[in-house]
């Protein structure tokens, strides 16, 4: 029983001298592990460095833009267009054009691919789209050699995908993917009803027009990516199979 | 035995798969990208065109002149109906020359786009009452009418953003609507003006009938 007791009581610090080996064994590795997380995350904003930025401009003003400063995403949120398009006390004339300039500038600090998704569809007052009515009354007038190329089997009638087919350097603009926008003249012969009116006069004829009221509604939405292993990203970003030859110009495949 | 033969396939194979998730998740956030997105919407007024017509007489002359009480501007076109027997007594001028043009269908066409609260220049019909008296029998009264049928289309615009007319337009497409026929027939909104004309004198040979007119055509 004695040998027992004295037995028990070597064993006892033994064991309590593993037990804060294996501890201090764990919070080591904790640290490592801390300590790897935080170097990883150092990495990372090493590499923001080259910070990558993309703006929106209408009309040669910028509207949205996202860019990677400071260690931080600086977004502008969803920017609005189509601000000013009709002069006060105008309203938006069917068949007439309004100038809409739309390009993109690139606002980081490395060049870059862009395109641009551009959509039009109709909408009521509380902003739901009416699909019933057709999205190509709303045109664009795209520009011409402007180095904007339109990806047709991308685009419906709903949305027409528009890629930059050159290196847009860091700080620079690209030229406009289009001039004006507007509603098609034909808007005229989508007739609701024609109602008559009898008067002293004699009949008047009205005609109501399937249009009336609605909204016209465009969104552009803007994509850039990196210009290094550019086809690797592309495909990975955009999911787009692209060629890039060596003076950097994209061809879709 | 057989436990650390599991082990032993099991923890290389968990070592590939992690080092493997590890390489794809670093590709991906290789790429640099970027986003943004911009929106914006336009009601489109397609209100109908509105016009009054004013044709007030005086010195047996006829004042005819339109005016736009709509709020889209619009061109206007009036035909002035008199009976083959008095047309020739009946004589055209105009406040501003040039202003109205008689083309082969019959219409006097109004030569601009006329914006709301505008209204035309007068197209003037007067009456060659001498001529008219000279023929008729001494003491006889001669009563006629005549009719302005005023018609007026929306204006369109082309891509530079002139105005034009478009009066081929027609309502083809118009289905189930009570009055789909009457507007196949009135190419535009159109109203007609059936006020008596001008009394040159009594007896009446009235001609027309102008509260009753079907759509200009």
């Amino acid at each position: 029983m004695r040998r027992m007791r004295d037995r028990k009581k070597k064993t006892a610090p033994l064991l309590l001298l593993c037990a804060s080996v294996v501890l201090l064994l764990l919070s080591t590795v904790g640290s490592t592990r801390a300590a790897l997380t935080y170097y990883s995350e150092n990495y990372a904003m090493e590499v923001t460095v080259s910070s990558i930025g993309v703006t929106l401009q209408e009309n040669g003003n910028p509207v949205s833009y996202r860019n990677y400063l400071s260690d931080d995403w600086s977004d502008s949120g969803a920017g609005e267009l189509l601000a000013d398009l009709v002069p006060e006390g105008e309203t938006l004339t069917p068949g007439k054009r309004y100038a809409e300039s739309l390009s993109v500038f690139n606002s980081g600090a490395i060049d870059t691919y862009v395109r641009v998704i551009l959509y039009r569809s109709w909408q009521d007052s509380q902003g739901n789209k009416l699909t019933a009515l057709s999205p190509e009354l709303i045109e664009f007038d795209l520009a011409e050699d402007s180095g904007w190329v339109v990806d047709e089997k991308a685009s419906t009638p709903e949305r027409m995908v528009l890629y930059y087919t050159k290196v847009l350097p860091s700080q620079e603009s690209t030229p406009a993917l289009c001039d004006a926008v507007g509603i098609s003249g034909d808007i005229f012969r989508e007739v609701d009803r024609i109602s008559v009116e009898e008067t002293e006069e004699g009949k008047i004829f009205r005609t109501i027009y399937r249009y009336d009221g609605c909204w016209m509604n465009v969104k552009a939405e803007v994509d850039a990516v990196q210009t290094h292993s550019a086809a690797e990203a592309i495909g990975s970003a955009w999911g787009v199979d692209a060629d890039v030859a060596a003076d950097g110009t994209l061809r879709l495949k | 035995m057989k436990k650390k033969k599991i082990l032993k396939i099991l923890v290389p194979a968990s070592l590939a798969l992690m080092l493997a998730a590890g390489t794809r998740v670093q590709d991906a956030l290789a790429y640099f990208t970027s986003y943004t997105a911009a929106q914006g919407r336009v009601q489109v007024s397609l209100s109908f065109t509105d016009t009054e017509t004013d044709d007030d007489v005086s010195d047996w002359t006829k004042h005819i002149s339109i005016m736009n009480t709509g709020t889209v501007p619009c061109f206007v076109r009036v035909k002035v109906l008199v009976s083959e027997k008095y047309g020739k007594y009946v004589s055209y001028s105009f406040q501003r020359e040039g202003s109205w043009t008689l083309e082969e269908d019959g219409y006097w066409y109004y030569d601009a786009v006329l914006n709301p609260g505008e209204s035309t220049e007068e197209l003037l019909a007067l009456l060659d009452r001498i001529s008219l008296n000279q023929d008729t029998e001494n003491g006889e009264q001669q009563e006629f009418n005549v009719i302005v049928v005023q018609e007026e289309t929306r204006a369109l615009y082309d891509g530079d953003g002139n105005p034009y007319a478009d009066w081929t337009m027609k309502w083809q497409d118009v289905q189930n609507s009570e009055d789909a026929a009457a507007a196949a027939r009135a190419d535009t909104e159109s109203i007609v003006d059936g006020e008596g004309g001008e009394n040159a004198g009594t007896a009446g040979d009235a001609e027309g009938t102008g509260n009753t007119g079907e759509g200009g055509q």
